[in-house]
């Protein structure tokens, strides 16, 4: 649905956006992720066909972003960064404007605006004017007027800032529900969070250019290196690690808890168990160490990676920063061996499990 | 272009207007009460004065006036325009609306243009009606349907130049104290030009009104074609990223001045190469007058219409007017004065290139117009004294042509063109950017030309002409009209 080639952006001097190339299937979410300046918002205006790429060549749902602008514009719905509502107007008349000038007849646009507003739960505001509306209301409006003419792509730049919980939790199930009825979404975002909750898949950019690329168990994987599991013993750990010998990857021990990396939990943890319960030592709780989008982010922000599409994971090895905290010990073994499954498993894609 | 969505536009921001009470209050009041001020005043001055003859002539001043003050609150609104929404960050979602850049200028163009214009027209007629029930007499003798309709277009044009120029300035800053700062450009030239006209209506100048309208009215259409040729969304939003960089504008004008290339071409495309003389004769100079086919076909009909307009001239500037009378008079070579009178003419080409940039080319075009023009009212006069143009003799027009004008005027009269069409080139480099260049990379481009042409023509061409004058006419003038 989107397909951006080799995009670059220059305003005289300045370099804002380098040679980014991303595609978006049709239904899947996308979230952008950058820090302030990354270019995320001159992507975002130049795949919404506001701005022209000063090299390589966008294409939104068939249409090119310089050749068809005005078509790639009625496709697209753009909730900007900042509602920059009228505020002098009320509601009904501002969308009825904004999908006037997307072409919908007045009957339709009032139609929808009014399946809108009570979806957002908006309709009884509808003959105060903008100007009285909170932030959160104002927020919603503009997201609104984003989607007044149904578009089949939506870029939304930081659709909950500025809402309260409640508000932000309906914007947020309004995007599922989007994702559900297959929009193509390309979000941008600070609030990681929320990316995790509805993205398909995350694209970072720094700099102007895009530096990582895939799912977040992909990034993750790349980035902070094999899924990491804790053992919690019922006694100091350290009498537990010579069981484990070839087995796995021993990374840290610490008092009772003994942490290792394994990409075949399934087939690896239920032999842990077996083997510690045949050497005697009981095991109070196996699980998987939770691994955030946010570590994944600033370890791609902080660090000094390659680019996007390069499979290369950064040799500092930034995982292991990442995992091994306090004054645990590392340990360089390589462990990572592939028995015969036991019953007694836990998958890294399934989240926590205890034996 | 989308009529409707410039109807949309325009009804969006006029209801935004019209519920401002910011706006509505002194609207109201130079609608209303400015007009019952006016006429107090002008029975005050009829008391005062005690003769009505005298206070004839302010009445359609007073019309003018009034018409004028809320007009001119068009300013206001335009120019926050673009940069007002910008600031309240609303542009963007407008410039994500499938409609065009035209139709988004025109929409705010028109906008800016009704509420104004309506109360204009509005205090125009309550002055009309109070001054007919409460001065019926100054009614009548003071405001005929002619001078009603000069006053209202006066009005209008003056209304749409201010607006575009406003529009031109809101979509090219960044904050609305900007544009503020700027529109010091728009009111500057608007007071002067109602002064002038406050003179003309004073001075009863119907003709002269007349001609201010079509003048007025061409400069709104030259500013609204303007605002449309340089307006787009694309640079508005890339103002937020711009600044000031006085290195890489001084590193493109060497670029544009080192080497030729068409307009439009990237500066990022130029090869780089140094300049070289031999390239610029060769192959540049050639390119750059075909480029400029059109600039010198205009400069050209400027020096056909002071050619036209020559006969006229004499009445209106005392120097060309007293030109006749200097035939006959064969100077002294002076090598000097030649080299003075050439480095003078690419100096004042020079300064009309300067100008141009602030007058749309016209300050270059009067160059050959008066050039044309002097000769022109020569020839005419001296043909209208007897003269023949197919003898020679002292009063022959021919023999002018032959004796003062050909021998220096073959290298004057086409620099003179050629220097012109350079400048209007330099005028329309603000309307309407070639693609692929910004409005300052084109003003950049078409003043490197300018620099390259004056310094490598236009000077040798002037300097050489000058040499032949005192070398050459003097000598020749000497054989035709004795010493």
């Amino acid at each position: 649905m989107i397909e951006a080639d080799n995009l670059h952006k220059t305003f005289g001097a300045f370099h804002a956006v380098r040679g980014v190339t991303l595609t978006v299937a049709p239904g899947e979410v996308v979230a952008l992720l950058g820090p302030n300046g990354a270019g995320k918002t001159t992507t975002v205006r130049m795949l919404g066909a506001i701005l022209k790429p000063t090299r390589g060549r966008a294409r939104v749902a068939g249409y090119d972003v310089v050749e068809q602008a005005r078509d790639v514009r009625r496709v697209v719905g753009l909730l900007t960064e900042f509602p920059g509502l009228y505020l002098r107007m009320r509601p009904q008349e501002y969308l009825h404007f904004f999908g006037a000038l997307q072409g919908m007849d007045a009957v339709d646009s009032a139609h929808r605006a009014q399946r809108l507003l009570q979806q957002f739960g908006l309709w009884d505001a509808r003959d105060k004017r903008l100007d009285s509306f909170s932030k959160g209301m104002k927020q919603k409006i503009a997201l609104i007027r984003a989607l007044i003419h149904d578009p089949p792509v939506l870029y939304l730049d930081e659709p909950t800032t500025a809402m309260d919980p409640h508000s932000a939790r309906v914007v947020r199930d309004a995007m599922m529900e989007l994702r559900a009825a297959r929009r193509t979404i390309l979000l941008t975002t600070h609030n990681l969070t929320e990316a995790e909750e509805l993205a398909d898949r995350i694209v970072i950019i720094r700099g102007g250019a895009l530096v990582a690329e895939g799912t977040i168990a992909q990034l993750t994987h790349r980035f902070l290196g094999m899924p990491l599991w804790e053992l919690r013993l019922a006694q100091p750990a350290t009498a537990a690690a010579p069981a484990l010998d070839g087995l796995v990857h021993v990374e840290a021990i610490e008092g009772v808890s003994l942490r290792f990396r394994t990409n075949d939990a399934r087939h690896v943890n239920p032999q842990i168990i077996s083997r510690l319960a045949a050497a005697g030592i009981p095991v109070v709780a196996l699980s998987e160490m939770p691994r955030r989008l946010e570590d994944v982010y600033l370890e791609i922000i902080a660090g000094d990676t390659g680019r996007s599409g390069d499979d290369t994971v950064p040799a500092s090895g930034p995982a292991e920063r990442a995992a091994v905290t306090g004054d645990m010990r590392r340990n360089d073994d390589d462990g990572d061996i592939g028995l015969a499954p036991l019953p007694v498993t836990a998958s890294h894609d399934e989240g926590e499990a205890l034996p | 272009m989308s009529m409707s969505a410039i109807r949309l536009i325009a009804r969006r921001e006029v209801n935004d207007t019209l519920t401002d009470w910011r706006i509505l209050v002194p609207i109201f009041i130079l609608t209303f009460v400015l007009p019952q001020i006016l006429i107090a005043a002008s029975s005050m001055a009829i008391d005062f004065v005690g003769d009505r003859g005298s206070i004839i002539r302010l009445i359609p001043f007073a019309m003018l006036l009034v018409g004028f003050v809320p007009a001119s609150f068009s300013l206001i609104t335009a120019l926050e325009s673009f940069v007002g929404e910008r600031e309240r960050n609303s542009l963007e979602a407008l410039l994500a609306m499938p409609i065009s850049d035209n139709a988004l200028y025109l929409g705010k163009l028109i906008s800016s243009l009704i509420p104004p214009l309506m109360s204009s027209f509005l205090a125009m007629a309550v002055f009309g009606i109070s001054l007919r029930v409460r001065e019926p007499d100054l009614f009548a003798r003071g405001l005929t349907f002619e001078y009603l309709t000069v006053v209202l277009l006066l009005i209008m044009a003056k209304a749409v130049m201010m607006v575009a120029g406003a529009v031109i300035i809101s979509s090219h800053t960044t904050s609305i104290r900007a544009a503020n700062l700027l529109a010091s450009f728009v009111l500057l030239p608007t007071a002067a030009i109602v002064q002038l006209e406050a003179l003309l209506v004073i001075g009863q100048r119907r003709d002269m009104l007349w001609l201010s309208v079509v003048l007025l009215m061409v400069i709104a259409a030259v500013l609204t074609r303007t605002g449309m040729g340089t307006f787009n969304r694309e640079e508005i939003l890339s103002r937020e990223h711009e600044q000031l960089n006085l290195r890489q504008i001084a590193t493109t004008f060497t670029l544009f001045l080192r080497e030729y290339q068409p307009a439009g071409t990237p500066p990022e495309t130029y090869t780089g190469a140094p300049f070289s003389l031999r390239r610029f004769y060769l192959t540049e100079l050639p390119a750059l007058l075909r480029e400029y086919r059109l600039p010198l076909l205009v400069a050209l009909l400027a020096a056909l219409a002071g050619a036209a307009a020559g006969p006229a001239l004499g009445g209106f500037f005392e120097r060309i007017g007293a030109s006749p009378g200097r035939v006959g008079v064969t100077p002294e070579p002076d090598l000097a004065l030649g080299i003075i009178t050439g480095a003078a003419n690419s100096l004042r080409l020079m300064i009309t290139a300067i100008l141009a940039i602030f007058s749309f080319g016209i300050f270059s075009l009067m160059v050959p117009f008066f050039a044309f023009g002097g000769v022109s009212y020569v020839t005419a006069a001296l043909a209208a004294g007897g003269g023949s143009w197919f003898e020679l003799g002292p009063a022959s027009p021919l023999q002018f042509i032959l004796g003062y004008v050909a021998p220096h005027g073959l290298m004057e009269l086409p620099a003179a063109i050629l220097g012109a069409a350079l400048g209007v080139r330099i005028g329309a480099a603000v309307m309407a950017p070639p693609r692929g260049f910004t409005v300052g990379q084109n003003i950049m481009w078409s003043l490197a030309q300018f620099a390259r042409v004056w310094a490598f023509v236009l000077l040798p061409m002037f300097l050489l002409a000058g040499l032949v004058q005192q070398l050459v006419t003097t000598r020749i003038l000497a054989a035709l009209y004795g010493a």
